[in-house]
């Protein structure tokens, strides 16, 4: 029973590993849990021997005492931050920790079934958080054997055990085969549950728009949706190009301004009928910044003296840095962004007390940790987006107290409907903040058919893709591959303001491959492109930057200017909620906290990289280490042996040695036992018993002195008993079950 | 478990030879009296050096008279005995005074206790209040009569001897006696061969004078010398530590209802010392202390399973290991 409980213990640490880091370190995980079960095999072993001596009640006490301890560490250290552990990592956690105290410290029965228990429950509900679902059939069958076998072991006579035994082993791996065979059948990763058909969906994932999986909102299948509702406009829209100034055309200069196609141009890739020239203005397109060209040229205007208006754009006020999305690309041509359509103009929010606005959709994801505050005033922004950061989860726009007042554009903005947000608004916002240590473990959308705009690829070539592929190796899909990209992008690419001519066809691909320095809207969009050949959803994403340098000490507001636009991108989660990174070097960096295993997997990795350059020595280390293993009572009695030679033998000195050998051959002296009476006991001859005489003088004579002491005794008597004869003439002790 | 000096050198050999000899000869003289129980032989030697006295309880017919009357007579001296009876009297015990008609004064006239080896047959079957007669003379050597003070012989010796307690017909010994004696001991039934020896030496004699009597073998003041070398062996501190330690061990034993006495770990001092005398060694070591642990507890610790006690008594207490590298 005791291998059953060790079995499952094991289980369970190793299980919770697992699912605690989704990392690709190969095994780290694992050999964590290995080394701890070791270190709680290796404590159970020390702590034996004492706890042996006790009386059973202190024996309990001591055993709630170490599982408090455990209990209270665990608390202690997530509360501190130094463990970061969800709410139920956290309780399963603390049932290991109970489980392993009761493992430690006692070793009835009753316990073993406790820890059992308790061990079982951890293994099942570690088991869905286990990202690789190869491992959980192995762990499953496992886990399944040794609860079988404990059950067994449990209820059923000695006699009858092994035939259960075998009986369970047989169905477990009857049930493991199965699951094997499903997983291997079923092909991974494929979006289409069984009851799929029966679903009626216009194909979105509902990130966008809760309809999409009623077949009526957006999605690529809406004009074939069932429903009236889902006619869409996108075969109604005319193709302008206005000359007029988009978002940031208007007040921000370090962009420089939009290259502009000569008619010429316009006219290479048009058949000379389709060419219609119409003279008068052009027709506008209304819904400007709606797109942005990543082929900028200097701005030609000269700056404007003495008419701007004094202040910032906006300011904000809360923790830093902040980001404030104002729009949202997703289209990319090879060249230009275009924007998100506007959603429907349905009410975001409701109103709850005091004027604040909660949204109605919130988002939820378990990435999330506690909400942050700001307090944002709009200076001469202008249009209808309201400056906040994302995650919004409630906000209060002045004494605003009607919800229809607000509308949504379709990538989760917050904006004004059919209003242009007035200078001097005041705005309040709780958002939710997002824990990097925490998004380690979430997974991030996988690719959707009605989110082929957010993978698409087509615009970059195929040496972009490479790179890509080349800097994501060596990681499992995950936040730490998306921390991994961005992080050599970063370290690839020159952040340059300096607004240069840039006129080439491919942007992203001379700025990652052959200039290496641009503005940060090429390397957003570079990140962007990196991402999503990766399979990430990614889009792009530009607003203010609000640093931590630039709080004014006296307001606490940061003053936003037309200094502070800035690119970033986001990468969406699983459930839909967009998590910022910014790929530009200079600026905040995504921080993911070291897994426990990945020192580990270092270490692993570099020592395998050591072990194959000195294969000889490696061989030799690995050889020495198991005979200094093996012979390890050998050295420490050597060692002994000839420091008491060194000392010349002193009776006192060599008890010691003698009492060494005893206890590494499992025949210690009971500590009741007078040394004398156990050397005689050692059956030592005429050696030993001179060597006494000379023992009990030194000991326990009044003001014996080393006048006619001789290390012949002592002598004598280390090499009458020998270890090897104690060794030799140990009983077996049985090991304890 | 004799050990023999492999370094006669270390040992004052002359002193110790002369006495070697004169406890040989008692212990032969014992050995012969009571065949096949050396072991109990060398604790009454131990406890004879030791100036004790000595209780022996067993089932009757086990040779308990026969070993006090030899030890008493191979010790030499003055020989009384006292068969206890529950009619005896304490003045049956210490003496009492007559009037002497010619001298018209009282005389006294002093009973068994004067003695060297005063044998106590059956303690436990006269009452309390003669046995509490014995107390005086046990613990300090004197006996006062009618308010006048007897001084016993210098190497005054009781060996009692007593039924098991709950056999019938037997008052049980109060503590106060009890911690008098130095040691109890039971000798058991002898084993097949011994017992077929006593056989053997039975056939022939027809009675009690035909036996050879024991004869003397070592004198009075011999002995006195005897006990006074064996007060000087030495006992260093941490062998007196572990003396209090185990002592200590016996008085929070939960088995234990009244732990061991000061008086009696001098007792148990002074009778290690006379073991550690016995094995040829001027100091005491926890072997000594160990081997004569039994008899000197169980004398104490009465109460039901002593041999048991004592043993986990002195599994309770760790052996120090001190002196000097």
């Amino acid at each position: 029973m005791t291998f059953a409980t060790a079995l499952l213990l094991l289980l369970a640490i190793t299980a919770l590993q697992l699912s605690r880091s989704s990392d690709s370190a190969v095994g780290a995980s694992a050999t964590a849990g290995l080394i701890a079960f070791a270190i709680l095999l290796a404590a159970r072993r020390a702590l034996h021997q004492p706890l042996a001596r006790i009386t059973p009640r202190t024996r309990n006490r001591v055993t709630i005492g170490v599982g408090a301890i455990l209990v209270g560490t665990i608390v202690l250290c997530s509360s501190l931050s130094i463990l970061s552990l969800a709410g139920e990592e956290i309780v399963l956690a603390e049932l290991l920790a109970l489980a392993a105290a009761l493992f430690t410290c006692r070793d009835d029965g009753k316990s073993l079934q406790q820890t059992a228990l308790l061990s079982a429950v951890v293994v099942l509900f570690s088991l869905p958080g286990i990202s690789e679902s190869f491992r959980l059939p192995v762990i499953l069958a496992a886990t399944a054997c040794g609860g079988l076998w404990f059950m067994v072991s449990a209820t059923v006579t000695p006699k009858e055990r092994w035939t259960w035994t075998y009986a369970s082993v047989i169905i477990v791996a009857l049930i493991g085969v199965g699951l094997l065979a499903h997983h291997r059948i079923q092909p991974a990763g494929e979006e289409n549950p069984w009851y799929a058909a029966w679903v009626p969906t216009s194909g979105g994932d509902g990130a966008g728009d809760d309809d999409a999986r009623r077949g009526t909102g957006d999605g690529p299948d809406e004009i074939s949706g069932g429903s009236a509702d889902s006619l869409g406009f996108d075969k109604s829209d005319t193709f302008s190009e206005s000359g007029r100034d988009g978002l940031y055309d208007l007040w921000v200069e370090s962009y420089g301004k939009p290259t502009t196609s000569s008619d010429q141009q316009k006219m290479v890739g048009l058949k000379p009928n389709d060419v219609r020239v119409v003279q008068g203005n052009d027709r506008e397109n209304l819904r400007v910044g709606r797109s942005f060209e990543l082929r900028r040229e200097p701005a030609r205007r000269p700056p404007v003296n003495g008419d701007v208006a004094a202040g910032a754009r906006a300011w904000i006020k809360g923790p830093m840095p902040a980001y404030i999305p104002l729009a949202v690309f997703t289209d990319y041509d090879g060249t230009a962004w275009q924007v998100m359509d506007h959603g429907k103009p349905s009410v975001p929010a409701r109103k709850t007390d005091g004027n604040w606005m909660e949204i109605l959709h919130r988002p939820i994801s378990p990435s999330f940790e506690g909400t942050d505050t700001y307090e944002i005033r709009a200076g001469d922004l202008g249009g209808e987006v309201l400056p906040l950061p994302s995650l919004v989860e409630r906000f209060r726009m002045g004494r605003v107290g009607r919800p229809d007042f607000f509308a949504l554009t379709r990538s989760g903005l917050l904006r004004l409907s059919r209003r242009n947000l007035p200078p001097g608004a005041t705005l309040e916002v709780v958002v939710k903040r997002i824990a990097p240590s925490r998004l380690v473990n979430v997974e991030i959308a996988l690719p959707k058919h009605s989110d082929s705009s957010l993978l698409d690829v087509d615009s970059v070539g195929e040496d972009v893709r490479a790179l890509a592929a080349e800097w994501g190796d060596g990681r499992k899909r995950g936040w730490r591959q998306v921390e991994q990209v961005v992080r050599r992008l970063r370290d690839h690419i020159a952040l340059d303001r300096t607004p240069v001519p840039s006129t080439s066809v491919e942007p992203v691909r001379e700025l990652l491959l052959v200039s290496r320095r641009g503005p940060d809207h090429q390397i957003a969009s570079a990140s962007v492109m990196l991402l999503r050949s990766l399979g990430y959803p990614t889009r792009l994403v530009s607003g203010f930057f609000a640093a931590t340098e630039d709080v004014d000490p006296r307001s606490g507001f940061v003053p936003l200017d037309a200094d502070d636009v800035h690119f970033w991108i986001e990468v969406r989660l699983a459930d839909g909620t967009w998590v910022t990174v910014d790929p530009t070097p200079g600026y905040p960096m995504l921080n993911l906290p070291t897994p426990p295993g990945e020192w580990l997997a270092s270490f692993w990795h570099e020592g395998q990289v050591m072990v194959a350059a000195n294969r000889v020595a490696a061989g030799l280390v690995v050889t020495a280490v198991v005979l200094g293993f093996v012979l390890r009572y050998q050295w420490i009695d050597a060692l002994a042996t000839l420091f008491c030679r060194l000392r010349g033998y002193p009776p006192r000195l060599t008890l010691r040695v003698l009492e060494l050998r005893g206890r590494m051959a499992r025949r210690p002296r009971p500590t009741s036992m007078p040394p004398g009476q156990w050397v005689a006991s050692l059956n030592a001859g005429l050696a030993g018993q001179s060597f006494i005489v000379e023992l009990n003088r030194v000991l326990y004579r009044e003001g014996a002195d080393r006048a006619g002491m001789t290390a012949v005794a002592g002598k004598a008597a280390l090499s009458a008993i020998s270890l090897r004869k104690l060794m030799k003439e140990r009983k077996e002790i049985p090991w304890r079950s | 478990m004799a050990i023999v000096n492999a370094h006669p050198a270390v040992v004052h050999c002359d002193a110790i030879t002369a006495h070697h000899i004169a406890v040989a000869r008692i212990r032969t003289a014992l050995n012969d009296a009571l065949r096949g129980k050396p072991q109990v032989v060398e604790h009454v030697l131990a406890c004879l050096l030791a100036r004790g006295h000595l209780l022996i309880e067993d089932l009757p017919g086990l040779g308990k008279t026969t070993l006090a009357k030899a030890l008493a007579a191979s010790v030499g001296g003055r020989f009384n005995r006292l068969q206890c009876t529950p009619d005896l009297l304490p003045g049956d015990v210490t003496g009492f005074s007559v009037f002497n008609q010619k001298t018209r004064e009282f005389e006294f006239l002093p009973g068994p206790v004067f003695a060297d080896v005063l044998l106590v047959d059956e303690i436990n079957r006269t009452t309390p209040r003669t046995q509490s007669a014995l107390l005086e003379a046990m613990a300090e050597n004197q006996v006062t009569v009618d308010n006048a003070q007897h001084k016993l012989a210098e190497t005054f010796f009781v060996i009692a001897t007593q039924n098991p307690t709950d056999h019938h017909g037997t008052y049980p010994l109060p503590e106060a006696q009890l911690d008098r004696f130095a040691m109890k001991l039971k000798i058991g039934y002898p084993q097949r061969e011994h017992e077929m020896d006593i056989l053997a030496a039975a056939v022939g004699p027809c009675c009690a004078g035909d036996t050879p009597a024991v004869e003397s073998v070592v004198h009075t003041p011999d002995l006195h010398h005897l006990q006074q070398h064996v007060a000087a062996v030495s006992v260093s501190e941490i062998i007196r530590g572990y003396l209090v330690d185990l002592a200590a061990a016996t008085r929070s034993h939960r088995g234990v209802t009244l732990g061991l006495s000061p008086r009696g770990l001098l007792t148990w001092q002074r009778v290690a010392q006379a073991w550690a005398f016995l094995n040829d060694r001027d100091f005491v070591i926890p072997e000594d202390i160990q081997a004569v642990a039994g008899p000197v507890l169980g004398v104490r610790l009465a109460q039901g399973d002593a041999p048991h006690i004592v043993g986990e008594v002195i599994a309770a207490v760790s052996v120090p290991v001190g002196g000097r590298r």
